[in-house]
């Protein structure tokens, strides 16, 4: 069932002691979390851990969160950051592990798509997303797929619109060449 | 020009153009089937890479990522995390000195051996320790001001921490027997600080 409470009326009512105000909350933003982590990462696992990484943020958070910017950028900010993190975390784990092998990170056993056709096609995307640089591949997916302005994702990297417009250049240019090799 | 033209059809799409480059662009593309046809093939890959309704999602997962929240909030209030931040640092100052060892037997020509010796102790616990507190030592304390550009841009001085520490330290500290020796050496924060560049090095 759907809540009529706006965020702000939700983060309120967390704040006075309402802890299913902030479940609300999770099931409002789970999706856009899972998914912006998922096209970072490319896999389900990694972006499910990222999932619960934000959850925990916001839980101990929202309560000095003071609505100078909006609840959703600021969870993308966490969001993005916690993807990053765990890439740049994977990326000790591999030289640790003195693992020269390259995993697949799209692969997982464990996955919440059903159809096989889509899993592919998603695979597919993934695996493209994956061999462009994280800077330039989150300033895509967040301007691609969740489809900010440029204004909201300054707020959420830090970056002046002009660097982040140069990343999306960039990053689209690099997807066209990467789907031209493909098709030769 | 052939840049300038992609370029032009990346802010087309992504409607970035005014309205007067809009009507000379809508012009160019009229005129020339070729760019037309470079157009298509941008605006493929924007139709592959944009919003797409994911139709076979199984549910269960979604109904089921705040009762695992819920779940790991109540383990990890019980959990000491003291304890467990104590563990994590005691083993980074063992990579560390690991790292120091691996530096200066690197110029013998030995190094990746003594390194991969010392990693064979590491259990898998432990490399998830030490990659998660390297991952995220910066985050804990306020994740919403961390800037990952900020740590790489950052030039954290490595080379100085690990020459105040001689070999034969490193030697000990690997061994396990003076740990605390280190602590004396360098203090948290610069340690922390040789973290961080030991993982903005391009080997790491």
């Amino acid at each position: 069932m759907t809540d009529s409470r706006t965020d702000y009326e939700l983060v309120k009512d967390f704040i006075s002691g309402d802890e299913s105000a902030f479940n609300k909350l999770a099931m409002r933003y789970q999706e856009k979390i899972y998914w912006h982590a998922r096209r970072m990462l490319g896999n389900h696992l990694d972006a499910d851990e990222v999932v619960q990484q934000v959850l925990l943020v916001m839980y101990k958070k929202l309560k000095s969160f003071k609505f100078q910017s909006s609840l959703y950028t600021w969870i993308y900010k966490i969001t993005a950051t916690r993807s990053l993190n765990l890439i740049k975390k994977n990326k000790i784990k591999t030289l640790l592990s003195l693992d020269d092998q390259i995993t697949d990170s799209t692969v997982s056993g464990n996955d919440i798509i059903k159809n096989i056709e889509e899993k592919e096609r998603l695979d597919n995307v993934n695996k493209m997303l994956q061999k462009i640089p994280p800077k330039q591949r989150e300033v895509f997916i967040l301007r691609n797929y969740d489809q900010l302005s440029y204004e909201e994702i300054s707020e959420i990297t830090g970056k002046s619109v002009g660097a982040l417009k140069a990343n999306y250049f960039h990053a689209f240019k690099k997807l066209k060449e990467l789907l031209d090799e493909k098709g030769e | 020009m052939k840049k300038v033209n992609e370029e032009l059809i990346i802010r087309y799409l992504d409607g970035q153009l005014s309205a007067e480059e809009k009507k000379n662009f809508e012009k160019m593309l009229n005129d020339s089937p070729s760019l037309k046809k470079v157009l298509e093939k941008y605006k493929a890959v924007k139709d592959d890479f944009s919003v797409k309704e994911i139709e076979s999602v199984d549910d269960t997962y979604f109904n089921g990522i705040v009762p695992a929240f819920r779940a790991k909030l109540e383990k990890k209030k019980k959990a000491i995390p003291l304890q467990r931040a104590a563990y994590a640092f005691t083993v980074l100052v063992i990579f560390t000195a690991a790292f120091i060892l691996w530096r200066s037997y690197t110029v013998n020509g030995s190094g990746q051996d003594i390194y991969q010796s010392i990693t064979e102790y590491l259990t898998e616990d432990d490399i998830d320790d030490i990659a998660d507190y390297l991952s995220e030592s910066d985050l804990t304390s306020n994740p919403e001001e961390f800037a990952v550009d900020e740590i790489i841009s950052t030039d954290y001085d490595l080379e100085k921490i690990a020459d105040e520490i001689s070999e034969e330290e490193s030697y000990s500290i690997v061994s396990g027997y003076q740990i605390n020796d280190l602590y004396s050496v360098a203090n948290e924060e610069e340690w922390m600080e040789a973290y961080q560049r030991l993982i903005n090095k391009e080997n790491l």
